[in-house]
């Protein structure tokens, strides 16, 4: 009687494997999206219709770019070095006036960023006001992350995307 | 009946003439049949009765299907006792054409997909290996019930000039096959989808006694068109369309509680300002343009105040603006730190947000006075982006890990029982269905941004948007 028992449940053990494998062809594939499958076909495609990963912003600005770290809106001293050389384009043309675009890479979100920018933007202005450029020459517009001047995904093009624009207006 | 009017959803559709609902009698071609699946059958061996007896017990359910999933108990296990649901055909009647057959496949997939989708639901597949064996010709409730059925759904489709009449049945399918719901539903070829959506969102109320989503919309952005505008697309993200033509830069949308209007950030003026658009006249109009900042808008429960990122006074804070603009009062007031991301709670007593006061992004909350602030997240240096489940019971949001990548993750209202939804990519934007049991969000695969849904317990992930540029999703509130 317990092999009998036995063999049954053998038996009813192969039949639901069975089951399992014979309902396969006719089942409808479950919608869950493989995210794997854009990176190796796509990912070329992208990089040749963004023209090269960076594209040069306003090359023949009177003004230098300044650029930051992660997350961040103080001035390196890089940044500054650079803020210096647009204080002195400022004094000696004491007609220009000029706005600093707040511009961050594409990591975190929308909200977020828009007010990294500004604050990106403010933190120009201020050392710029502060080296003695009056106050109503200098204007802020903060970009977010939607202005990025590198195309790219990786440190080198989010390290160009984290910067101050001056534009004259 | 414009192409605005079919793809906008109002949860009132219902009262609308063009899905105008009438009830049926029991329909002939709708009595069951009366026969076991063993009375049809012509038995090959004893052997492979036993054996399939046996393989019934055990894929069968219990005789009885528990209505009602122990909701809470669910959220303590992570476990999911799902309700397990068949789609059958909806068969053509009068007349038929090949358009009738594409329709009616049409309505069974987007109704399997739905009820797929959907937390409570698991669908069943046609279990071949059992139609062979037993020589089955039609898939009566009682067949549907031997392959693992608790419940079915199915119907008829017929054609009426250029009107559809989808007439669809819910059964119950143990202890014995019982009709728990049937209804006419008529519309124009066009809007199939929606009638579809229809059927599932039934099954949902019918069933899991649950609101449905099925034919709600998630606005969000997208640089389709060349510019980042805002759109619109039904919650599986079929009928996308183009919403705003500011040829600037449009984002972060939000939903109106009661009417079809969305606030969003325009660059159109040159910096960041709020708008609002009513969706079906196209219209817009200005509602918060302040020097500086104006961003991520979020309308409270009662749909009178907005919470919303101002720097007029010089550094990014929270204030509350009346639904004209105007300033109510200020929320957060720290000179040198971050205050982004408002979200309500659905009781309206509560504001989340997210501040960078400690050098990076937290997620904190605030009494919409402005007092109480409490730090809610203290894992992990960047958390942004929070949004309050319409159930009050948790709060999605987004961590960055480790390797740099962003997750979506969960935590309770009091900031505890940490839980994160997707490993793979990295994700923003997360916002919560309107039935808090399922998450929209944006991820990031290489250089492409496409919308996701997935739920919160199974994880099922599926993915909505194919173009690339798409971010910054909103699901449209219940209506109520």
């Amino acid at each position: 009687m317990k092999s009998l028992l036995t063999l049954l449940a053998t038996a009813a053990l192969i039949a639901f494997m069975v089951v399992g494998c014979a309902k396969k062809p006719k089942v409808e594939a479950p919608t869950k999206p493989t995210t794997t499958e854009t990176k190796p076909t796509e990912k070329p495609a992208d990089q040749s219709t963004d023209q090269g990963t960076t594209v040069e912003s306003e090359p023949s600005s009177k003004f230098s770019a300044i650029y930051f770290d992660f997350d961040k809106y103080s001035l390196r001293d890089d940044a500054k070095a650079d803020l210096k050389k647009n204080v002195d384009v400022m004094k000696q043309d004491q007609n220009l006036k000029v706005t600093v675009e707040g511009h961050c890479d594409e990591r975190g979100t929308v909200e977020y960023n828009l007010a990294l920018g500004e604050r990106r933007a403010k933190s120009a202005r201020d050392y710029m006001v502060n080296m003695g450029v009056k106050a109503n020459r200098v204007s802020t517009i903060s970009y977010g992350k939607e202005r990025p001047v590198a195309l790219g995904h990786d440190e080198d093009a989010w390290a160009k995307n984290r910067r101050d624009e001056f534009v004259e207006k | 009946m414009t192409t605005l009017d079919y793809i906008l959803t109002s949860n009132m559709c219902r009262k609308t003439e063009d899905c105008g609902v009438q009830k049926p009698r029991t329909n002939a071609e709708w009595v069951r049949s009366g026969k076991s699946a063993c009375d049809c059958m012509s038995m090959r061996s004893v052997i492979a009765a036993l054996m399939l007896m046996l393989v019934v017990c055990l894929v069968a359910p219990p005789a009885t299907a528990q209505r009602g999933i122990d909701i809470n108990g669910a959220i303590r296990t992570g476990k999911w006792n799902s309700y397990k649901i068949a789609v059958g055909d909806f068969k053509v009647v009068g007349d038929w054409s090949l358009a009738a057959d594409s329709l009616a496949a049409a309505v069974k997939k987007v109704v399997t997909d739905d009820l797929d989708f959907h937390v409570f639901f698991d669908t069943i597949a046609v279990n071949q290996f059992y139609i062979d064996v037993w020589e089955i010709k039609d898939l009566t409730p009682d067949v549907w019930a031997r392959m693992g059925a608790d419940y079915l759904v199915d119907g008829t489709l017929e054609l009426k000039g250029d009107d559809v009449v989808v007439a669809y049945r819910i059964n119950e399918l143990h202890p014995q096959v019982q009709e728990m719901k049937d209804e006419k539903l008529r519309t124009k070829h066009g809007n199939i989808r929606r009638i579809a959506h229809m059927v599932g969102d039934a099954a949902v109320r019918q069933i899991a006694a649950e609101k449905p989503f099925f034919t709600t919309k998630i606005a969000y952005a997208c640089a389709a068109s060349g510019r980042k505008e805002v759109w619109l697309c039904d919650y599986d993200g079929a009928n996308a369309m183009r919403l705003t033509n500011d040829q600037s830069i449009a984002l972060s949308p939000c939903w109106d509680r009661k009417e079809d209007k969305l606030l969003y950030t325009t660059f159109k003026h040159g910096s960041a300002e709020v708008w609002e658009l009513d969706i079906r006249s196209g219209k817009s109009r200005p509602i918060s343009a302040f020097p500086g900042i104006n961003s991520a808008p979020s309308i409270s429960p009662n749909n009178d105040e907005i919470a919303i990122t101002l720097s007029k006074d010089g550094n990014p804070d929270l204030y509350i603006l009346n639904r004209k603009g105007e300033v109510k009062r200020r929320l957060t007031d720290l000179p040198s730190s971050i205050e982004s991301g408002a979200s309500w709670s659905p009781t309206g007593q509560e504001i989340i947000f997210s501040s960078d006061r400690t050098g990076t992004p937290q997620i904190y909350r605030v009494d919409p006075d402005g007092v109480g602030i409490t730090r809610l997240t203290y894992e992990g240096k960047y958390n942004d982006s929070p949004d309050y489940s319409p159930r009050g019971d948790a709060i999605v949001y987004v961590a960055r890990g480790e390797d740099g990548d962003f997750q979506v993750c969960t935590i309770d209202a009091k900031g505890s029982d940490f839980s994160q939804l997707d490993q793979t990519g990295s994700n923003e934007n997360p916002h919560w269905s309107p039935d808090g049991w399922h998450v929209v969000f944006c991820k990031q695969v290489g250089a492409k941004y496409d919308l996701y849904i997935m739920d919160r317990f199974k994880k099922k992930i599926k993915k909505i948007t194919s173009d690339g540029k798409s971010s910054n999703p909103a699901w449209q509130p219940f209506a109520d």
